[in-house]
């Protein structure tokens, strides 16, 4: 009893924040761009988090947040828009919506396939949103103990994770997060006051800023990137109408089990590093290949197809919430933003944050919340709005995306230096790009290095310098020894692709 | 011996060897019992190094072709951002915003006059709005500090 009776003053706290005039502007800000940027092939989440950057930088900490969350959720869904009705994912989250959602287009049920999505996209989030509320508090319970130690090897497994899983190279993976760290060491020593690899440079003695590593590596180069790719689409707006939309009472009760399974294999690849959102909506689409009833028809144009990976995406954006407002450790660069938004804010975060600002918190949450229903009721009505943005040309808005960079990076703390940073980082991401590096790393090492280190220091100040004391700790010797498992099995199963490539070269 | 991972690897190999060795030079590295500043940084631009020969040491066994470079919207977008970096300070929002955007309206393949001068004249105001109305950021529209 006692605890439902402070759960439900929580939440009270939690509609009091999120239903201020402010709050419910700025998600519905966020969930509007969003979907735009979403729809908008070729930019992604985290660009447009970052191009909001300096715009989180100047609003209190809950505001921050809850719209630059608006975007990264709602971008999810906008996504989803593009996967249907062209085939091409707006976002990396929608790519497997688009084999059965694209099917139903060409069958004439495009609206439907737009309706089961938004609707998939609801009920995910709202599990979601559930999960976080029930597993935030115990996780940041246990982890309240943990020392110095324990959080070394945490983020050290965050890293790690993040960087190989799913990353084409362990080795390029690896080095794009030791690349985050090393930019993000640059600025003044907290030990000794000594400015560290600045170049006698006075502007970087405050370090390189969380808005020029993310509008450079992601901004100018993924926007260098579109321009090359940059071309005209079209697509059949027949079949797009509020009364298509009405699905039979047999495809509605057909959705039911594959957004369940769904939204439970997005919430469990949500929390975990390294996997996302992306991988959540793969495997929700794995599973409905074994469970569904209809398995046969996946990949024909089935609901299920729809509704699954779009259910998975959208529980995977919240549950990634939970270890960044638990423990404070980011699974992904969207996040390691949203961490940064705090960080500026002056707030520490860590297991401490829901005790020290249930206001943040639980305000979040709820805003989370009103953000999906506001998901609903804004794409339904406007879904034909939303699909008229394709025509859109979006080329000649590269351009002014690039100005916006400039203005959002040197706005930051009126230096120049932030702006040639920009140019800097953004000639090397693209480089990068094109190379075959992952890009999101850089992000996660830029905002976890220097809590890396400081843990590291502690760490060593307190064991004299020997390295026993990460494997004394029973927590801090199983994050080691998993972390060593996923780097010893992602070097493996590259080898054996690099095997398979090479063989198939011969034959 | 070309190939696109080779010259990725060399050139992490290069950074990575660079930032340790200015480490060195400027900062004390200290022991693991007493770590200076330096030994962190030093311990990342060595791992740098090494993940750079990870990278390159594959890539000594086949040929992979090196991927194509859009010269024009690299070069452009790169300098729109660095010609703004240089005007603002100097001069002001105003002519930052001309200066970039018609730069970067030069990234796109055949775009003309016609497109970027009407987005010029758009995007000066809009910037304006954006971050000086909105956003209360206090630059000067123009001024004179070559």
């Amino acid at each position: 009893m006692d605890i439902f009776a402070q759960f439900s003053a929580n939440l009270a706290i939690g509609f009091e924040t999120a239903f201020s005039l402010v709050s419910l502007g700025y998600v519905t800000l966020g969930v509007l761009v969003g979907i735009f940027i979403g729809v908008l092939p070729g930019i992604g989440a985290v660009t447009a988090i970052a191009l909001l950057m300096p715009l989180a930088f100047q609003l209190d900490a809950t505001s921050g947040l809850i719209l630059l969350a608006g975007i990264w959720y709602g971008s999810t869904f906008g996504g989803s828009i593009t996967a249907i009705l062209l085939n091409i994912p707006g976002t990396t989250s929608n790519a497997v919506t688009c084999i059965d959602g694209n099917a139903m287009t060409r069958q004439g049920r495009a609206s439907l396939a737009l309706l089961t999505a938004v609707a998939a996209s609801f009920i995910g989030g709202s599990i979601g949103i559930l999960i976080i509320m029930l597993f935030t508090a115990p996780i940041a319970q246990y982890a309240a103990g943990f020392s110095s130690v324990e959080y070394f090897s945490l983020i050290v497994f965050g890293l790690v994770a993040a960087s190989s899983i799913n990353a084409g190279s362990v080795a390029k993976g690896l080095a794009t997060v030791v690349f985050g760290v090393m930019i993000g060491v640059v600025g003044t020593d907290l030990y000794t006051g000594r400015g560290r690899l600045t170049f006698g440079n006075l502007d970087l003695m405050d370090g390189i800023t969380l808005v020029s590593v993310s509008m450079g590596v992601f901004g100018v180069s993924e926007v260098i990137a579109t321009i090359k790719e940059a071309r005209t689409r079209a697509f059949d707006r027949k079949g797009i109408t509020f009364r298509a939309m009405i699905p039979t009472r047999d495809e509605a009760r057909a959705t039911l089990g594959p957004i369940l399974r769904g939204s439970g294999v997005g919430s469990f690849f949500g929390t975990l590093p390294g996997t996302g959102p992306a991988i959540a909506a793969f495997m929700a689409y794995a599973v409905e290949g074994r469970a569904s009833k209809n398995r046969h028809a996946l990949g024909k144009g089935a609901i299920e197809g729809v509704a699954a990976p779009e259910a998975a995406n959208n529980a995977a954006d919240m549950t990634a919430f939970i270890p960044t407002l638990a423990l404070g450790i980011p699974g992904s660069a969207t996040m390691a933003l949203m961490l940064g938004a705090l960080i500026v804010n002056g707030i520490s975060p860590g297991p401490q944050l829901m005790a020290n600002e249930p206001e943040l918190f639980w305000g979040l949450i709820v805003s989370f919340w009103i953000g999906n229903l506001m998901l609903l009721v804004l794409s339904i009505p406007l879904i034909g709005v939303w699909a008229r943005l394709l025509l859109v040309p979006f080329n000649i808005l590269m351009p002014a995306i690039l100005v916006f960079i400039c203005l959002g990076a040197y706005s930051v703390s009126h230096s120049a230096t932030d702006v040639w940073l920009v140019a800097l980082l953004g000639l090397l991401g693209f480089f990068a790009r094109s190379y075959g590096f992952p890009l999101a790393p850089v992000i996660l090492g830029f905002v976890l290095g220097p809590m890396l280190e400081e843990h590291f220091r502690r760490a060593m100040l307190i064991s004299r310098g020997n390295f026993d004391v990460f494997l004394a700790s029973p927590v801090s010797a199983v994050l080691l020894v998993l972390t060593a498992l996923i780097l010893i099995t992602s070097v493996w199963s590259g080898l054996r692709r690099a095997r398979q490539t090479a063989s198939e070269a011969e034959a | 011996m070309t190939g696109r991972d080779l010259a990725a690897g060399m050139a992490l190999i290069v950074m990575g060897g660079a930032y340790a060795a200015y480490t060195v030079a400027t900062l004390p590295v200290g022991t693991l019992r007493q770590m200076g500043p330096g030994m962190f940084p030093l311990g990342l631009g060595v791992l740098l190094a090494a993940l750079g020969a990870g990278v390159a040491a594959p890539a000594l066994a086949r040929d992979m072709a090196m991927p194509p470079v859009p010269h024009r919207s690299l070069w452009m977008s790169i300098g729109t951002v660095a010609a703004f970096a240089l005007v603002i300070p100097r001069f002001g929002l105003v002519p930052a915003a001309v200066v970039s955007t018609v730069i970067a309206a030069l990234a796109i393949r055949g775009s003309r006059w016609q497109v970027f001068l009407p987005m010029a004249v758009v995007m000066v105001p809009l910037s304006w709005v954006v971050f000086v109305f909105l956003l209360k950021i206090d630059i000067p529209l123009a001024q004179w500090r070559p």
